[in-house]
């Protein structure tokens, strides 16, 4: 899910740009260092949308650097647990397969795809194919496929989230268009 | 995924008498949940009040019954009052909702539990610890599911009957480089090897230099055939980015290896390759195509094939960094005192796994390996030096042509890569670059004999055969009855039965030995710079029947599953095994202990040597010295006269061997030993040389400088 989030962040300022752009410099560094990044508790941050305050840099006595807390205006990602999300797939293997959803990661395992999907490993490239009894039409999960997965667990690291999903549920799985 | 879990008790406290039981079946218990409480014969330490010290006491000792994993009971069997003496029996069974079987990086696959989260007892992301998909996106499955899949894998395989195949790049179907000079060639009609350069392929892979890459002759066709009987992957020591732009070549429509891709940075290790990394518990139906053995710790689905050199003077450029190149690098001097046993039984996966700090090390060397060879462009020092040698010698290029046909064996074959690196000598006035490399096609057909092999006997048998037997029988068919003898081949201070060389040798059938003794059939050795020969070389060319070989003829035997005829790689112009000169020089009336002592086998020569003291010996030296004192200055005189009818190489040779000889002590003893055995009788005929008899002549001649120094 998208979020609007007011954050804060510390941007640390090198002497040699304390000068008339100061203030752009700060803003370039922010956007530098969390856009496209993730904040533990709120997910990855898309975008900075509007900086709302930076403040008045106060200087660190040891290091010479001035400190600006800044506050800005996100776009943020966070997905949650039991979300139902849409993906691309990008790679198919006999153990599942992967999807992106935006920035993150997904993988769905073959034990969490309906049973009529059949791995072919000789199809090129590489596809679950549905054999066309169970499910109305023949569907592929093959490399560039959208799908629709529903999360079932989460992991945060420092520089990338991922998930494992399921696409044995009613109406998730390989889609027309998103 | 449901998975029954049998509860049981360390082995080592049976038998244990029930007291207790809390659970029925069909209840749910939580992880840690006691279970009862059971009773056994354990020994406990009590302290001695009196003497303050502990001692093992033997007593009963109760305990709570634990289980180790939430679920449901299904099945409790056994009673209360009840013993129970089978450590494989289970005292209950407990259905696990999900077995966590199926991992991504700490989080179940199937429940998304994150199973990074431990108790006292450990955590569950050790229940699944194989990863045998070809990404290394971080999917991780047990030893179950693995097994499962493998056997789906074989039935499939089986179906349509293919084997699996996997295949190496550098130096197997291509040859890389970034030498910058080939695209100069490229480019310019008028250079020599310009023809060969058309169809080299070029690209640049981002950080790295660009690329140039030649296929190897008859690549296309042999994957194409190979296609129809195996199912291929691609496993490569280059990087993800290297494997890629590699396939986009060979395989431009992805047909043939879909995404069956396994690069460096998904392989475990930098040194190692490994079947078990992409097939952990069946190895029966792959086979291996890999320029070297030793990544592979020689394992028997291994086929090694000759490297493919094209680029002359650059080596493998994926290789370790730590390894000298191909080119420049004797078989017998890669990757030394590697324990690279092979071990055929294990089925666990290797996992060899390098800090990061380590592979980043590496990473850092293998750019600057890549930049001094972007540097030192040795093709076009190469070629140079050749032109260098042709304005400067160009009387010489008779000799030299000769020189070029003893380095290339045969002349189909292409000359291995260790002559290359002289080329600028022998292959004067031709390009630096040749394109005359088969040895696909012979690889083609011996694979094609192995599938026939494997699915003749599925077929007969009805059971699936094992492609390691089939491939380890007939390369121990190879080299039945040959006797190997190495000589100055490897260095002193490694295990030669560690080495590349002697494992291959001696998986092909061969039997290796460092000593000399009276069943060798082949004695291989490397031509020394400066032509001195060694102590086996010198007394095995006495011996009847046995080759003087160079490591080629044991190199090429082996990748080209094929006893290679000898002739094309003797260490000597000339042949002198069977034939021995001497005895052809009238030496007939010799009985049979001087024969012996002739060729150097008389059984009796050791024994002499070990009786004699130190004293003796210098006596002896005394003696004889004295007594050849004339000798030699007769000879002297001999050489005068003849110097006109020996060739220069000829004279060298002797006095090279006379030189040697004077180092070596224990050498010139048993010489000299022999000589006392009736050797002055040998040398009369030859004291004055006849011109006429020049071959015999010659022969001698250099054993009696052996012998008088």
């Amino acid at each position: 899910m998208f979020f609007l989030k007011t954050l804060h962040h510390t941007v640390r300022l090198p002497p040699q740009f304390f000068g008339p752009r100061l203030r752009e410099h700060v803003e370039r560094k922010l956007y530098d260092e969390v856009e496209g990044h993730i904040e533990g508790r709120y997910g990855h941050i898309i975008c900075v949308l509007d900086i709302l305050d930076v403040g008045r840099g106060v200087l660190q006595p040891m290091t010479g650097l001035a400190e600006f807390n800044v506050v800005y205006k996100a776009l943020v990602l966070k997905v949650f647990k039991n979300m139902v999300v849409d993906g691309v797939v990008t790679t198919v293997n006999q153990l599942g397969f992967w999807a992106e959803i935006g920035p993150l990661q997904m993988f769905v395992a073959a034990t969490l795809i309906p049973s009529y999907y059949r791995f072919d490993p000789s199809a090129n490239p590489p596809a679950y194919v549905s054999d066309g009894e169970e499910a109305d039409i023949s569907l592929r999960i093959e490399k560039g496929q959208a799908v629709r997965a529903r999360i079932i667990g989460m992991r945060t690291d420092a520089r990338e989230i991922f998930c494992v999903g399921t696409i044995k549920e009613d109406y998730l799985g390989p889609q027309e268009e998103l | 995924m449901e998975s029954r879990q049998h509860v049981v008790l360390p082995p080592d406290r049976y038998p244990v008498t029930i007291i207790t039981l809390r659970v029925d079946a069909g209840q749910n218990v939580q992880k840690d949940d006691v279970l009862g409480i059971y009773e056994y014969q354990g020994t406990v330490m009590v302290k001695d009040r009196e003497s303050q010290q502990e001692r093992p006491v033997q007593k009963r000792v109760k305990e709570e019954l634990r289980s180790q994993w939430t679920g449901r009971i299904d099945k409790v069997a056994v009673q209360p009052g009840q013993t129970v003496t089978d450590p494989r029996e289970p005292l209950a069974i407990v259905v696990e909702p999900c077995g966590h079987l199926i991992q991504v990086r700490g989080i179940c696959a199937t429940c998304g539990k994150d199973l990074s989260i431990g108790d006292y007892m450990g955590n569950d992301m050790t229940r699944a610890t194989i990863n045998m998909a070809h990404d290394a996106l971080g999917v991780t499955v047990s030893r179950d599911v693995a097994e499962k899949l493998d056997k789906d894998t074989s039935e499939r395989l089986l179906k349509e009957r293919k084997l699996t195949l996997i295949l190496d790049l550098d130096q197997t179907v291509v040859h890389a480089t970034v030498d910058s000079t080939v695209r100069e060639w490229k480019a310019d009609p008028s250079n020599p090897n310009y023809p060969f350069l058309q169809d080299v392929h070029v690209f640049g892979i981002p950080h790295y230099q660009t690329h140039y890459v030649k296929l190897r002759p008859g690549t296309r066709e042999f994957l194409a055939d190979m296609n129809k009987i195996f199912e291929m992957h691609i496993y490569t020591m280059g990087s993800r980015a290297y494997a890629n732009k590699i396939a986009e070549i060979i395989d431009p429509d992805r047909t043939l290896f879909k995404n069956r891709i396994l690069s460096r940075d998904e392989n475990l290790s930098r040194s190692f390759k490994s079947i078990q990394r992409l097939f952990p518990s069946d190895q029966s139906m792959v086979v291996v195509l890999d320029d070297r053995s030793d990544v592979w710790h020689w394992s028997p689905n291994l086929y090694k094939i000759l490297p493919f050199t094209f680029f002359v003077g650059t080596g493998d450029i994926n290789a370790l960094p730590t390894d000298p190149p191909p080119a420049q690098r004797r078989p017998s001097l890669n990757a030394g005192g590697l324990n690279s046993g092979p071990d055929e039984k294990s089925d666990e996966v290797e996992e060899v796994e390098e800090s990061q700090e380590v592979l980043a090390q590496l990473e850092d060397a293998q750019h600057h390996a890549l930049e001094e060879l972007e540097k030192n462009r040795p093709l076009q020092k190469l070629s140079e030096e050749t032109e260098k040698d042709e304005e400067t010698e160009p009387m010489n290029i008779d000799e030299s042509r000769a020189g070029a046909e003893q380095a290339t064996p045969t002349s189909v074959t292409q000359p291995p890569a260790d002559h290359q690196g002289q080329s600028p000598r022998t292959q004067r006035r031709r390009p630096v670059l040749s394109e005359n490399d088969r040895e696909l096609d012979r690889v083609k057909q011996v694979l094609l004999d192995v599938h026939k092999m494997f699915y003749d006997v599925q077929d007969k048998e009805h059971a699936a055969p094992d492609v390691r037997k089939i491939m380890s029988q007939a390369k121990s068919e190879v080299l039945q009855g040959v006797k190997v003898v190495f000589s100055l081949v490897f260095p002193t201070n490694v295990d030669p039965s560690t080495q590349d060389l002697w494992l291959g040798a001696e998986h092909f059938g061969a039997r290796c030995s460092l000593e000399l003794t009276d069943d060798v059939t082949h004695v291989v050795t490397v031509e020394q710079t400066d032509g001195s020969r060694s102590d086996k070389v010198k007394r095995a060319r006495q011996m009847p029947g046995v080759f003087v070989v160079k490591p080629e003829w044991l190199v090429h035997s082996i990748s080209r599953w094929e006893r290679q005829k000898e002739a094309g790689y003797l260490l000597e112009k000339v042949c002198r095994g069977p034939p021995p000169s001497i005895e052809t020089a009238g030496m007939s009336e010799l009985d049979e202990d001087d024969e012996a002592i002739l060729s150097g086998r008389w059984e009796h020569e050791n024994d002499i040597y070990l009786k004699l003291g130190h004293d003796d010996i210098e006596a002896m030296n005394r003696e004889i010295e004295d007594a050849l004192a004339d000798d030699s200055t007769e000879e002297g005189d001999g050489d005068a006269s003849q110097q006109s009818d020996f060739d220069l190489d000829a004279a060298l040779d002797a006095e090279f061997d006379a030189l040697l000889e004077e180092d070596d002590t224990q050498e010139s003893v048993k010489k000299r030993t022999s000589d006392e055995a009736g050797l002055n009788r040998l040398r009369e005929p030859t004291s004055p040389p006849s011109p006429s008899s020049l071959p015999p002549t010659k022969k001698t001649r250099t054993d009696d400088a052996d012998i008088i120094k």
